[in-house]
Order: C-alpha cells, then structure tokens, then sequence
C-alpha cells in the first residue's frame, strides 16, 4: 500500500486547483484520474475557459490542460492518469486499478472530484447505435478527431447544446435540426439511427447528440457513506458539506461537480480551498480562499450552499 | 407516445429492464431506487445506475407521487467502475 498526504480523485478543473494548492502548502500529493491524462472537461473542449488560474485566462480547454499537466509536474504533484479509484474503504483507503495492476493508496485525506456525467433521458430508439450523449461527441471530436456522424440532431436547450452543436458543425458535419427535449422525439434505423422525428417531422440523420445537462457523479463518497441532500438546482441528491467543504466523514472532502453543479471557476476555487485545508495551510490562507469561492458564487449558487450548508448542521 | 409503446421504452439497457416492469414494480409497492434496483435489476449493469437512476427517480415521483428529495441514492458499493476481477485477485492485503 502506498501512501499520501493528500489523494484527489479526478483530475478535471476542481481536482487541478486542489492538487495544486495542496502541494503549494507542502503536503505529498498523489493525483488520480482514469482518462489518460489531466484536464478532465477541458480535455475536450475547445471553448476558451475563464476564471480559473491568471495564466490559463481565455485559452481554449485544449490547451489549459496542457498547461496544467505541466504546472502539476513543477509543484511536484504525483499525477497518476490511467487509474481507475473503484472503492473507498475505512481509514481513507483507496482501491485503485491501472490496466491490469491493482493496488491501495492510504491518504491522510481524501477529495473527490470526481465530475459528473451527462444526463441521459430514454425515448424511442434511443438504444440505437447513433445516439451519444454531448460529452462523447466531443471526444470524438477533440480527442479522436473524428466525425460521430454526418447528419446530427442535436437535442437540448442549455448552453452545452450551442456550445455541441457549435463544434459538430465547425468540424463539417451537418447539424439538421436541434429539439428542446426528448418529449416529441423518436429514433428508428436498422442497425442504427437512420431517421429522427421530432412531433411530425422526419428527418434523415445518423447521429443523436444528447445535450441535456449534467448530473453529479459522487460514487466514491457515497461509498464512504456520507450524507446527502436533495438540491434541484445542485443536480440531485448531492454530499452535504460545511464551509471548508469537508463531508460528514473524517479527512474525506468532496468538489466541483461531484458535490453540485458547478461554474468552471467555481469549481476550480472549491479546489484550491479543500486543497489548502487538506494540506493543513494556516488559517489566513484558508480564509482568502474561502472569499475567492465566495466571489465566483452566483446569488442563485450561494443560495443552493447556503440551503445545502444548513441540512448539513441539521 | 401511446400507452404500449411507452411500456416497451428501455429504461436500464445494462440489464435490459422496459418502463413496463419498472412500472409494476412501482405499482407493488417499490418506493425507493434499492427496491425498483432489487425486483428488476435496473442499475445493477455495466453503468451502476449512471443513466438510467434519474429516470427511475422521476418515475417513482410521477406514479407513487414520492418528492425528490425523500428518493436516496442507490447504496454506493464498490467497485464505483468495471474492472478487471484478475486485478483484484491479485491485490495485496
């Protein structure tokens, strides 16, 4: 078994900015994530991201990973990619996976970052080969650079489906109309989605491109049983936290979307503070970062911690 | 979507689980994700639940009128994804 100060779960936007604040206050950091390399989101998208670090400002998600796995390897940061956290186990024992090699990781303290997935609602032909949810046509896009497919509709109505239907059709295919949600919709094909009808219309298209947001993927803490709270506007039923993110479990913190929707700069602020208060950083630093999350709340978000904050102390 | 046709819907593809038997799990008295999880498997799959668990939630609150926030998660076990089980065989204690 081997052993950190700090074990973060995901390497995305959150689990960075926590990595880094944690070295930055001296701690030996191990940071996991499954994918094959850092950025989580920002791996995928090509969109410029805003308000994490000054020096990532405006770079498009691409390229902001890229410099993040560089800024992780100068704090000294052990970044594990390729590793999958399948279990968390008492004394904040970690169950890790990497091909075929298993092995544990003890951590004095643990976050997870670990994301979200895409929202997926069933309708008719939706087992389909053709249908994909946004963030697997943009890895098809982004990572493989490859086309899902030729005529797409693009089904969702938040900013994730411009921002989808956006990059589909820079790369050449052909977004051939966009539906607001599944009610109306229907896929059928032989062998795949060959034709979509959205109330009366038909279309001809072999692709459907899910865009129905996010929802909060916290498995790892849910594990460790902590508690929960309902939060519409988190995304569901979500890990209730105090005001230095720490859950109903010793040494265990969740972040970023894993704990509730959240903003990229957002989440990148929660990362910073569980990151200092993991390390153990003196108060005055833990207070700036708890402000500088505090200034990237909306008035609608802080009202959600605010709600979730308060069934926490119940 | 008439009344068969949306009984035929997939709900769970992991574990190949209709709205049908969904719904009649409900109808027996199923009133939290473990049950509908336990009569019909729906997010014992490959996913654990990823993309078919919302779906049941807003299905339990439509047909047994059960607010959100009383629907728990599904108990988290691990393994949180698929792995090898060769690996975990060959795990150190």
């Amino acid at each position: 078994m081997s052993q950190a100060d700090v074990a973060i779960v995901g390497a995305g936007p959150a689990g960075c900015a926590a990595a880094l604040a944690a070295a930055e206050a001296g701690a030996r950091v191990v940071l996991l994530d499954e994918q094959p390399g850092v950025g989580g989101q920002l791996r995928w998208r090509v969109a410029p991201v805003h308000g994490l670090a000054p020096e990532l400002e405006g770079l498009p998600g691409v390229r902001a990973a890229a410099a993040l796995a560089e800024r992780l390897a100068a704090a000294g940061v052990e970044v594990r990619s390729g590793t999958v956290a399948w279990g968390l186990f008492e004394d904040n024992v970690l169950g890790l996976v990497a091909g075929e090699a298993a092995t544990t990781l003890r951590a004095a303290h643990v976050i997870v970052a670990s994301g979200s997935t895409d929202r997926v609602e069933p309708f008719h032909g939706w087992t389909l080969p053709g249908v994909l949810t946004a963030r697997a046509a943009q890895i098809f896009l982004h990572i493989h650079r490859v086309l899902p497919g030729r005529q797409i509709v693009v089904v969702g109505s938040g900013a994730e489906a411009d921002e989808v239907a956006h990059d589909l059709a820079a790369a050449g295919a052909e977004v051939v109309a966009r539906a607001a949600g599944t009610d109306q919709l229907q896929a059928s094909g032989d062998g795949g989605v060959a034709e979509v009808q959205i109330g009366e219309q038909a279309y001809a298209a072999d692709t459907i491109v899910l865009a129905l947001g996010r929802q909060p993927d916290p498995a790892l803490a849910l594990q460790a049983r902590v508690a929960t709270g309902y939060d519409a506007a988190a995304g569901g039923q979500v890990p209730l936290r105090d005001a230095r993110l720490a859950t109903s479990q010793p040494g265990l913190s969740v972040v970023g979307d894993a704990a509730g929707l959240v903003t990229l700069a957002e989440g990148w602020a929660e990362g910073r503070l569980a990151g200092l208060v993991a390390a153990g950083a003196d108060d005055a630093a833990i207070a700036a970062a708890q402000d500088a999350l505090e200034h990237r709340r909306s008035p609608e978000r802080a009202a959600t911690v605010a709600r979730l904050r308060a069934a926490a102390g119940a | 979507m008439n009344e068969t046709s949306r009984d035929a819907v997939c709900i769970c593809r992991c574990e190949e689980v209709s709205a049908a038997a969904i719904r009649q799990a409900i109808a027996e008295g199923a009133s939290t994700l473990d049950d509908v999880k336990r009569r019909t498997r729906a997010g014992m799959g490959l996913c654990q639940g990823i993309y078919c668990l919302s779906t049941v939630a807003a299905m339990l609150q439509e047909q047994a009128g059960i607010a959100p926030e009383e629907i728990a998660p599904m108990t988290a076990r691990p393994p949180a994804r698929v792995i090898p089980l060769a690996a975990l065989a060959a795990l150190e204690d």
